[in-house]
């Protein structure tokens, strides 16, 4: 008897505890969340007029300075890398070219090698994916246009078939519903 | 002299490289000084806490069921820290990432509650908890340090070694090797230090 007494009131005080906890911090997370997007939003698009989530987390239509059409869209996508996922957001423009690469960074939870795979967020790689549109973004020995980073063709890899697939899956709503 | 219980922690009794607990964490987000330094203050939270509050309730809890007790006050501070890394350093809490859960599981902090706090009263208790906390940040701050200067050149983010030597650096320090390595060493230290081996 004591010890249903004993273990019931533990939980409930745990319980009590953690729901108090849940209900001060929860603003706080969501807030970080928000600002983590819009600010890779308008990196990618410096003259946006505002955006619209289309799905939930990963996928937004920008809207040009009158928000009267789709100037592009920004998705976000992750694929396996050699240390984890790599996670980053792409823009691409009305014409499926894409037009704006950002990889969070390590402290953002990239979990790629110092010096090897974390070359893939120095410009010098990004750029290479500007103005291009699907079928071009392969490594070159696949047959594509995206020179890898030396000794890190796992990561290279990695960020093309993130971003192939990321337009192949939300090109659709380039066009207004 | 109860004072003992505090500094214990620290050399004689330091949790990682004396009890030899705790390793997993250790090896783990020591990459780099920040990491480690969150880290430990994460597990320090909760062994401190979970160390008061099993003392305090140590009368009253049948013996039959501590153990159970004692995980759910752990888990209970383990998911406060949890929120509050997610609500004030959400980048820290994205490099710590699955470690800061795992905390319920670090033996440290069910080791002391069941050796330690279960026992004695809450003031011994928790000078015990804040010596062991003190020992294990100590510990795999010092690591932290160690691997990213000698991976990446840098301290807390800052460049503190050349070009020259980032360029070619010990690169395997960062990856479970260097750990285990740099662990073995530091184990070695103390045992001669301290230990008289």
């Amino acid at each position: 008897m004591r010890q249903i007494l004993v273990l019931t009131s533990v939980c409930v005080v745990s319980a009590l505890l953690l729901s108090y906890v849940y209900l001060f911090t929860i603003p706080k997370i969501k807030e970080h969340k928000e600002k983590f997007f819009t600010s890779a939003l308008s990196e990618i698009f410096p003259n946006m007029g505002g955006y619209k989530e289309v799905v939930k987390d990963s996928c937004y239509q920008i809207l040009s300075e009158d928000k009267t059409k789709i100037i592009g869209l920004v998705f976000r996508t992750g694929e396996k890398g050699y240390g984890g996922i790599i996670e980053m957001f792409v823009g691409i423009d009305t014409l499926e070219k894409v037009c704006g690469l950002k990889i969070a960074s390590p402290a953002e939870g990239l979990k790629e090698t110092p010096g090897l795979g974390l070359k893939i967020r120095e410009d010098k790689f990004k750029n290479q994916f500007l103005g291009k549109i699907k079928e071009q973004i392969k490594l070159k020995k696949e047959g594509g246009e995206i020179e890898a980073i030396t000794a890190a063709t796992i990561s290279s890899k990695a960020v093309c078939d993130g971003i192939r697939k990321g337009i192949e899956k939300y090109k659709k709503y380039l066009k207004e519903e | 002299m109860r004072f003992k219980y505090f500094w214990n922690g620290i050399i004689l009794e330091n949790p990682v490289l004396i009890l030899m607990i705790g390793l997993c964490p250790t090896l783990a987000t020591s990459i780099s000084a920040r990491d480690a330094l969150g880290m430990g203050i994460a597990a320090s939270f909760v062994l401190i806490f979970s160390n008061i509050f099993v003392s305090a309730i140590r009368k009253i809890v049948p013996d039959n069921i501590r153990i159970p007790v004692f995980i759910i006050i752990i888990s209970t501070f383990v998911t406060i820290v949890d929120y509050i890394l997610q609500a004030y350093e959400p980048n820290m809490y994205k490099v710590l990432g699955v470690f800061v859960p795992l905390i319920v599981v670090n033996c440290i902090i069910l080791g002391r509650a069941e050796a330690f706090a279960y026992r004695y009263g809450i003031f011994d208790s928790f000078l015990d908890g804040l010596g062991k906390s003190v020992g294990f940040t100590l510990v795999i701050f010092i690591m932290g340090t160690i691997r990213e200067i000698l991976a990446q050149g840098t301290f807390f983010g800052m460049k503190v070694m050349p070009d020259a030597y980032i360029n070619n650096s010990l690169l395997f320090m960062i990856f479970p090797p260097g750990g285990f390595l740099l662990i073995g060493i530091l184990k070695a230290i103390v045992n001669k230090l301290f230990l008289n081996k």
